[in-house]
């Protein structure tokens, strides 16, 4: 395993009080393996990347749980070893690119930032070295992109770059933080078979932070549902999307529009679209048992007091709710 | 009912909108030579990439950008011919939905003013007036009745273009023109304001200008859709012909971009294209004047061929005759020599696609499939179809 996360909790406090953000958050990717976490924006998951990075802002710590990167076990590790794993051995590429970009400094130099500090080659190759990478990720002409600014590049070109940047130093893991999240469907596209190339040929593991399910579909195979903190559905990605177990997660997937080519599509909102009522509550308001119970459509006495426990079930799925445990579905 | 069905209340006519840059030689045309009509108390869909102009054809409706040439009718008013007071005047029967909720709502204005601000603008009521019509509209679009008083970053990210759609309402308008109403939203959020302006079109009678790049969100929420490429439109239809048929080789692109990986996917992609690379190098770099991913056509290089020159279908004649937007079908556009083509060949894909997943789902036992075509997104079939051929 490349990266294995071990019963995770991340707390947030305010003043005295603190209120756990992730809780009980297990996960492992193996080499070449892509796990997507996808959930509502409130649910966690950028926090949990953030963990793994040891990047948690202010007020945000890890309060119990291990994070192990290649057989070494990061998540007690002080700040200054951490320093020297990120970006070498694991790296982050960021939602937005125009922000993650610094605006007054050419690409090229950027890029080549990461090589200096982590002393990957020796000075005089340095710009070689950044140029090839420029090529590798699709960018044309990259002896000239080396001295562009970022403005100067649309958002898809951003991106490729925030994926260089990632990649200079060959780190095993990359977290990808909603990497897609501001770009066209086409777009979109490109830079996720980007990724996938760059998986095959370099035996990257990847961990996808999105809550876009076709970007899920198309880069992950294994897909975590996180709601409210905690993990409540995986398995397969097939398996996930088109036969999701908890609620939560079949709620998520009712709600996007559908794409129907052929004939039979609905058009000019005829049909209206499943929602889920309510929204995610946030950390200090969370209560006891299941987090979903207060927008769950088939909640009992039971969610509300007991924690349900991720059960797994055939082919490599497993599920939290006491529902889908009694009759396959709830 | 029906004769007033199919009035066309929006009627855009060869309208063009360029931008000039200092230093560069020609303008660069980011609307070319685009006409469409909205019917009234439908939804008409604009859907293209960024920088494929759509933006700027509604802002050109909406009288923000001055058009090059053409005209705009909003009924029998035409838009194109006023301003000033004249403009003002009109003002309050269109109004636009902006894409980002917080960079669209002054953070000092409370949501009280926020919402009363268009009709004192547009001098709608009186003062007591307007604040009765602003929490109505809180009603109507689904807010709690005592946040009046709050500021924009009080309320959440749906709360807010919940905020923006009241404020598009607060003058009653006609015309509402949503540029990518939610897109800058979560996907649990997107399904409520989708429903919410499925609501509040039929409530209100109004006429709705849509624009997105998400081609599942057109599909659900137009009547009819426009498909534009580098300030063209380059099909047009309605959403059930757009979507059963699709007769331009870019329509097919768009497409394949938009579902998940699959066989259907890897054929589409392979016959229809959008591979990286080229369309990258066929965009060129931020030189000569056009956007950075060369997205906006400039012009220059006009050699009076098919723009869509990573068209992989691409011959002799399309280098050299500009296609017309062309009836293909009766209420059918395509701006494609070889529309005809295309569309049969994309059938012909989409049958044999789901004729093989079919085949496939009986012999896995999986009860799950749909007639024809897929449905998406994310509903990959087995897990061998997640591979897409490099």
């Amino acid at each position: 395993m490349v990266l294995s996360v071990e019963n995770l909790t991340v707390v947030s406090s305010q003043g005295k009080r603190t209120f756990p953000v992730v809780e009980d958050l297990s996960l492992s990717i193996g080499r070449g393996g892509t796990l997507a976490l996808v959930g509502e924006s409130g649910c966690g998951k950028t926090v949990s990347a953030l963990s793994i990075m040891g990047l948690l802002p202010p007020g945000f710590s890890i309060a119990s749980g291990s994070i192990t990167l290649g057989g070494e076990k990061i998540s007690s590790l002080p700040k200054s070893k951490l320093r020297g794993l990120r970006g070498r051995r694991m790296s982050m590429i960021f939602q937005e690119p125009m922000t993650a970009l610094n605006p007054v400094m050419a690409i090229g130099k950027q890029v080549a930032e990461v090589l200096k500090s982590h002393r990957i080659c020796p000075p005089g190759q340095i710009k070689g070295r950044v140029v090839d990478l420029l090529a590798e990720v699709g960018l044309p002409d990259p002896e000239r992109q080396y001295w562009a600014y970022p403005h100067e590049f649309s958002g898809g070109m951003r991106q490729r770059v925030m994926c260089v940047m990632a990649l200079a130093a060959s780190p095993d893991l990359i977290i990808a933080d909603e990497p897609t999240t501001a770009l066209d469907a086409t777009v979109q596209a490109q830079i996720l078979d980007l990724l996938r190339d760059l998986q095959a040929k370099r035996g990257l593991a990847i961990l996808l932070i999105t809550h876009n399910l076709l970007a899920a579909s198309l880069l992950a195979d294994r897909v975590a549902v996180l709601y409210a903190g905690r993990k409540v559905e995986e398995g397969p990605t097939d398996e996930v999307l088109t036969n999701p177990l908890h609620p939560y997660a079949r709620g998520l997937m009712d709600s996007q529009p559908k794409l129907t080519l052929g004939q039979g599509g609905t058009q000019g909102m005829a049909r209206r679209l499943k929602i889920i009522a309510g929204q995610v509550p946030p950390p200090s308001q969370r209560q006891g048992g299941c987090h979903f119970h207060g927008r769950c459509e088939a909640s009992t006495d039971k969610c509300q007091k007991e924690i349900p426990t991720l059960i797994a079930r055939s082919g490599g799925h497993s599920v939290a709710c006491f529902g889908a445990e009694e009759g396959g579905k709830a | 009912m029906n004769a007033q069905d199919n009035v066309d209340l929006l009627r855009v006519d060869n309208l063009s909108v360029t931008y000039s840059r200092r230093g560069s030689p020609g303008a660069i045309k980011a609307v070319r030579d685009v006409s469409f009509k909205v019917r009234k108390r439908k939804t008409m869909g604009l859907v293209g990439e960024s920088g494929s102009g759509k933006t700027s054809a509604a802002l050109a409706v909406m009288r923000v950008l001055e058009p090059a040439s053409g005209t705009i009718h909003l009924g029998d008013v035409d838009l194109t011919g006023l301003a000033g007071r004249a403009l003002r005047h009109q003002r309050h029967r269109f109004q636009m939905i902006f894409q980002d909720p917080a960079s669209s709502l002054n953070p000092r204005l409370r949501a009280r003013d926020i919402l009363t601000e268009p009709m004192l603008l547009c001098g709608l009521g009186s003062k007591s007036q307007r604040l009765e019509k602003a929490a109505e509209l809180l009603d109507k679009v689904g807010l709690p009745p005592d946040c009046l008083g709050l500021y924009p970053h009080q309320f959440s990210g749906g709360q807010r273009q919940r905020l923006v759609i009241a404020r598009a309402l607060s003058t009653s308008p006609e015309l509402v023109v949503a540029d990518e109403p939610v897109s800058a939203l979560d996907a649990a959020i997107q399904a409520q304001i989708l429903n919410l302006l499925s609501d509040l079109r039929a409530n209100f009678g109004l006429t709705v200008l849509f624009i997105s790049h998400d081609l599942g969100v057109v599909q659900h929420a137009c009547h009819d859709v426009a498909v534009m490429r580098r300030g063209e439109i380059v099909e047009m239809a309605s959403t059930e012909a757009l979507f059963s048929c699709p007769s331009h080789p870019y329509t097919w692109a768009l497409l394949s971009a938009s579902i998940p990986g699959g066989p259907l996917k890897s054929v589409l992609k392979k016959a229809f294209g959008l591979a990286p690379e080229k369309s990258l190098r066929d965009k060129g770099t931020h030189q000569n004047g056009a956007h950075s991913n060369g997205v906006h056509y400039n012009g220059l290089n006009d050699n009076g061929g098919c723009l869509y020159s990573a068209c992989p279908l691409r011959e002799a004649r399309c280098r050299q005759e500009s296609p017309p937007l062309r009836e293909i079908d009766p209420g059918h556009f395509s701006r494609c020599h070889l529309a005809n083509q295309v569309r049969d060949l994309g059938g012909a894909l989409l049958a044999g696609a789901s004729e093989n997943s079919r085949d496939r789902d009986q012999a896995h036992g999986h009860g799950h499939s749909p007639d024809f075509g897929q449905t998406f997104p994310g509903q990959p079939k087995s897990p061998g179809d997640l591979t897409v051929a490099a």
